[in-house]
């Protein structure tokens, strides 16, 4: 194994480490952030959502039916709504690492939507949200500033990321 | 600004001035075409223009006319675009060629959507950056209104035959090959608009330049289009001078490749919500929400403001104006434009004239909230935001 080789299983597995974690924390906003329960209840029935990176076998799914919420990876995705995918992984790897927003990656082509875009820009917004709870407090300040969030529920929402949803 | 990563794209040939019909057979002919699908609406074969325009294009040519389909619709469903693709392949056409206005453009696009990507099913490819090109089928617009960019642009949009819901495509893909810009259709539209297509330009211009998906390159074409308009917008209007009409043409389409790689911005967001919702022309709901739009986005985009207007007036009436009061001026330069337009064309600027009350304004706020085309404006709105903004349209 060479050394390119080396360094894109450790990007992947970074990558793979960080998309689990927004998972955890677009599943806490969904119960403790008043504005991404209000851009999910707007979200028709019956609708998966969907973000992920070319050629990486990880999707991140929101699903809502019947008006339950649904968070969950999978290694493939038949779901109508929409998708968005980033384009390659050096592209996604700044905002799975909260340098970049996901709006500002959209903003600047990085990402492909697949599907209904008006749903697809909305879940952009949530996934923006979900990054700004997730990050660091540093990394917030510096690179996702415009991102405004409940400072309230800060706390309640890392907890429930880093006991991986259980909370 | 070196390291920062963007991307821009426009694959869209344009022709134009007096022998684009000529140039423009011509290449359809040496990029395969033979047998001309020609997409038309039903004004314009009763105006004769399609005779006339058959008689310059086709007959002159190599080419022959395969087919005239004509486009009545204003958005068509995945129904009418099927019917479009038999017709096409019945027709054993081998070039597609649009000659009409935004919706006949919008159809035409969508069947060479269908064709480049050697597909039936239209909604697989919803959605931003969805379709790869498979095969090239000669495709042509001759845009005969201007002020959309529809021409160049890479949008389309479809209505659902099963849900009714609207089907936004975007993409490379949809754009033809070449476009002949020629201006001799517009001597017959009435002044008003012209006016409106301007305005249309205009806020196109702005959304682009101050949009969070701009980049050098879009910024170069808003500037070169407001430099256009500026020049040739009263000449047009007033001596109905030929080639100021011309001038005005071509800066539509600079408008329209601008902000195709930036998608609409509030202006324009708001008009499509109030206009789908309530029936009113979307020019008109602009005009009457275009001056609070940009007021509420001064702070943002004061510097913008001020960069446009010194492509709008020239340097030596900008450097006359002090620091602080160019983003005001900028600003009374649309809303100017504006009352004049609604002066003299009788147009109604409020949208309390069109029937909207306070209750109709937090309605339609929330539905615009949702909307996810906000996500490129330089600044976080909130729902109260929209409602200010549309109270001081009322």
């Amino acid at each position: 194994m060479n050394i390119f080789e080396v360094r894109k299983n450790i990007k992947s597995l970074y990558a793979y480490i960080r998309l689990n974690m927004f998972l955890y924390g677009l599943s806490a906003c969904s119960k403790y952030d008043n504005e991404v329960k209000d851009i999910l209840s707007y979200f028709p029935e019956n609708v998966e959502v969907c973000v992920s990176v070319f050629h990486f076998n990880r999707y991140i799914i929101c699903k809502k039916e019947n008006g339950v919420l649904e968070f969950k990876t999978k290694k493939n995705f038949f779901g109508s709504g929409a998708y968005a995918m980033f384009k390659s992984l050096d592209g996604a790897l700044p905002v799975l690492s909260s340098k970049e927003s996901f709006s500002d990656a959209f903003n600047k082509s990085k990402i492909v939507l697949k599907g209904n875009t008006q749903i697809g820009k909305s879940f952009i917004k949530l996934l923006d949200i979900a990054q700004a709870y997730v990050a660091s407090g540093i990394r917030r300040k510096k690179y996702l500033h415009n991102i405004q969030i409940d400072k309230k529920v800060v706390n309640k929402i890392k907890m429930s990321v880093f006991t991986r949803g259980w909370l | 600004m070196i390291k920062e990563y963007y991307e821009f794209s426009n694959q869209v040939k344009v022709a134009t001035g007096e022998i684009g019909f000529e140039w423009g057979s011509s290449r359809l002919h040496r990029m395969g075409g033979n047998d001309v699908f020609l997409l038309t609406d039903s004004n314009l074969k009763e105006l004769g223009i399609v005779d006339q325009f058959v008689k310059e294009f086709i007959d002159k040519s190599d080419l022959r006319l395969g087919k005239t389909e004509i486009i009545d619709i204003q958005i068509p469903t995945t129904d009418d675009i099927d019917k479009i693709y038999i017709s096409f392949r019945q027709s054993g056409c081998d070039c597609i060629v649009a000659l009409g206005g935004s919706r006949v453009i919008n159809a035409a696009k969508c069947l060479n959507l269908l064709l480049q990507t050697n597909s039936r099913d239209i909604k697989q490819f919803t959605g931003i950056d969805c379709a790869i090109k498979q095969k090239t089928i000669p495709f042509g617009v001759v845009p005969t209104t201007f002020g959309t960019g529809k021409e160049v642009s890479k949008t389309a949009l479809v209505i659902s035959s099963e849900t009714k819901t609207p089907l936004e495509i975007v993409s490379e893909v949809l754009q033809p090959d070449f476009c002949i810009i020629n201006s001799v259709f517009l001597k017959t539209l009435p002044q008003k608009e012209i006016y409106l297509s301007v305005i249309n330009s205009l806020v196109y211009n702005v959304e682009s330049y101050i949009s969070k998906r701009t980049n050098i390159l879009v910024q170069s074409f808003v500037k070169m289009s407001m430099f256009v308009i500026k020049t040739n917008f009263q000449k047009a209007l007033t001596e109905k001078n030929e080639e100021a009409l011309y001038a005005l043409h071509r800066a539509s389409a600079l408008a329209g490749i601008a902000n195709s790689n930036t998608y609409i911005g509030l202006v324009h967001t708001i008009a499509n919500v109030i206009s789908g919702k309530y029936g009113i022309r979307s020019i008109y709901v602009m005009l009457a929400v275009l001056n609070s739009c940009l007021e509420y986005l001064k702070d943002t985009a004061k510097d913008s403001y001020s960069q446009m207007l010194l492509y709008s007036l020239g340097a030596k009436e900008y450097a006359s104006l002090d620091k602080e009061t160019r983003m005001e001026a900028f600003l009374n330069m649309f809303n100017n434009m504006v009352n004049f337009i609604g002066k003299e064309f009788d147009i109604k600027l409020k949208l309390s004239d069109y029937g909207l009350t306070k209750e109709d304004i937090v309605e339609v706020a929330q539905v615009i909230e949702r909307e996810g085309s906000l996500v490129t404006i330089p600044k976080k709105i909130t729902k109260e935001d929209i409602i200010n903004i549309l109270e001081k349209s009322l």
